[in-house]
């Protein structure tokens, strides 16, 4: 099997084809810090693009209530079950090792990613080329399972349990979870297709299934440790998530046919998401654009980080961690930069303070930002390290370098007059 | 919320999954509470009363099982730190 470089594993990985990268790279990153599990995303989605017949379990963006809630239910519990029973027959340990350095910024990952388990665990003949399953149908059909709260419903106005959570552990804790199609480098989905029928758009990255050459033999649907490719009963093929490329490509008349983010993207009420297009080097690396507001984040904040980087597929759907969730949980889900990453956030410097503010301000794609400084307005000292906030201001600028908008760190405080209170 | 009672033979039922929590993370619960809140305009005694109240499950849990005393006293702590905000009042 060719060798391909993962830089989320800070190794080369076993995995069907040769590496060939894109131009641009469909990336995002969501705050899980700041999601309220309103649901627009969703809706925006299924509203756009998954509201027809055979379509009704299917929601290519979801937001999940962790640890308890997903969709499909427990798909992130299921494939870890798979692949822990995987090392446990071939004598190995999903763990993490080595020193973090350039090109591998999280250390290494000694453990098996779903391609290398496959091809040490399951039996040639299968031709099933990554570790996975097919979610039942009950499993598709409750996409917000255990939302907000697990407690049983014991009657009284709200329908609150008296005594909490029924269960001795989480008691306090929970966060939302998003996602959508990772657009995955070495996606798992385009890897297990016998037709070939799935590919990786040059010019972008976005990951598509082509519907004419699709015989819906579900190979991409068992193999996507994220399940976010599904099955259709009444065309008889698959789908996915498509990145909304129309809007990324430009042709969305209500920005003016400029790159545009995804609906879901665009409609996130918390502020909670920002999308965009990154530049890769031949070898799939990042190349170092530091006016990027997603490199910043994900490669010199390093607030950002990848969801299961184990599984081994280099998702480019990056996450700022919930920060009162712990740390356990989080290294599993987020990897071994969770602690860093935290810290960071919630004491963050000047850049980053800015950059934060970036997030869903406008439509339009940011390729590039500039920060001008103002005046310090505050500091003080969190846990021992001091804190410092200026007022600056964060300029976005779109593909051809035309000013997006401006926007400062501290932002207007408005009062509604008492007369129009309840009005919008 | 399920509003129905468990049932064990369900397949659709909860599943739990347990997974160890240290008292390091009450700290860091209460923290991201306290400071979330505080940056809303909450005061002293109106923070307090998230932990008091037995309607805030998550953060009442942490008011009984680790006491009044850890509450205030982190409360105290993250107040003290985030104190200076006033001067900051009116800068735009």
């Amino acid at each position: 099997m060719p060798q391909v470089y993962n830089w989320q594993l800070g190794r080369k990985m076993e995995y069907p084809y040769e590496e060939h990268h894109p131009d641009l790279q469909f990336a995002f990153v969501f705050n899980t810090n700041r999601c309220i599990a309103c649901q627009t995303c969703t809706m925006a989605c299924k509203s756009t693009w998954t509201f027809s017949k055979g379509q009704e379990l299917m929601w290519w963006n979801n937001v999940e209530t962790k640890p308890y809630g997903g969709y499909p239910q427990n798909w992130d519990a299921k494939i870890l079950k798979l692949l822990d029973e995987a090392h446990a027959r071939s004598g190995g340990e999903m763990k993490w090792g080595g020193k973090p350095g350039e090109r591998a910024p999280y250390g290494e990952y000694r453990g098996m990613t779903v391609f290398e388990a496959a091809a040490r665990t399951i039996n040639a003949d299968s031709q099933q080329r990554v570790l996975g399953y097919l979610p039942t149908e009950a499993e598709w059909t409750s996409p917000n399972i255990f939302e907000d709260n697990s407690t049983p419903y014991e009657g009284g106005p709200f329908g609150l349990s008296k005594d909490g959570a029924s269960l001795p552990e989480h008691k306090s804790w929970f966060f939302y979870l998003q996602r959508i199609c990772n657009h995955c480098t070495y996606p798992a989905c385009l890897a297990a297709c016998p037709r070939k029928a799935i590919y990786k758009r040059p010019e972008d990255g976005i990951v598509l299934i082509d519907q004419e050459r699709c015989r819906g033999y579900r190979r991409c649907v068992e193999a996507c440790p994220y399940k976010k490719a599904m099955y259709r009963p009444t065309t008889r093929v698959s789908e996915k998530c498509v990145g909304c490329y129309p809007r990324v490509e430009g042709h969305e008349p209500l920005t003016g046919n400029v790159p545009t983010e995804t609906r879901c993207m665009a409609s996130c009420v918390g502020q909670i998401r920002l999308q965009g297009l990154v530049r890769k080097n031949k070898d799939g690396t990042w190349v170092e654009d530091r006016k990027s507001p997603l490199y910043y984040l994900i490669h010199v904040a390093k607030v950002a980080l990848p969801l299961y980087p184990q599984f081994g597929t280099e998702p480019n759907g990056y996450y700022i961690p919930p920060r009162w969730v712990p740390r356990p949980y989080l290294r599993q889900m987020f990897g071994p930069g969770v602690d860093e990453a935290i810290e960071r956030y919630t004491i963050p410097d000047r850049e980053l303070l800015a950059v934060l503010q970036l997030f869903r301000k406008d439509q339009r794609i940011i390729f590039s930002y500039k920060i001008e400084e103002g005046k310090k307005v505050y500091e003080t000292t969190i846990r021992g390290k001091k804190f410092e906030m200026f007022n600056d201001t964060a300029i976005a600028y779109g593909k051809d370098g035309q000013e997006l908008f401006r926007t400062t760190v501290e932002e207007p405080f408005h009062i509604r007059d008492a007369k129009h209170a309840n009005s919008i | 919320m399920s509003k129905e009672e468990f049932e064990e033979t369900d397949p659709m039922e909860f599943i739990g999954m347990g997974v160890p929590a240290t008292a390091q993370a009450d700290e860091d619960m209460v923290r991201a509470v306290v400071e979330e809140f505080l940056l809303l305009g909450f005061d002293r005694d109106r923070l307090l009363r998230l932990f008091r109240d037995p309607f805030y499950a998550g953060t009442h849990r942490v008011f009984v099982e680790r006491g009044e005393e850890f509450v205030t006293g982190l409360l105290d702590r993250v107040l003290e730190e985030w104190a200076p905000a006033e001067v900051a009042e009116g800068d735009n």
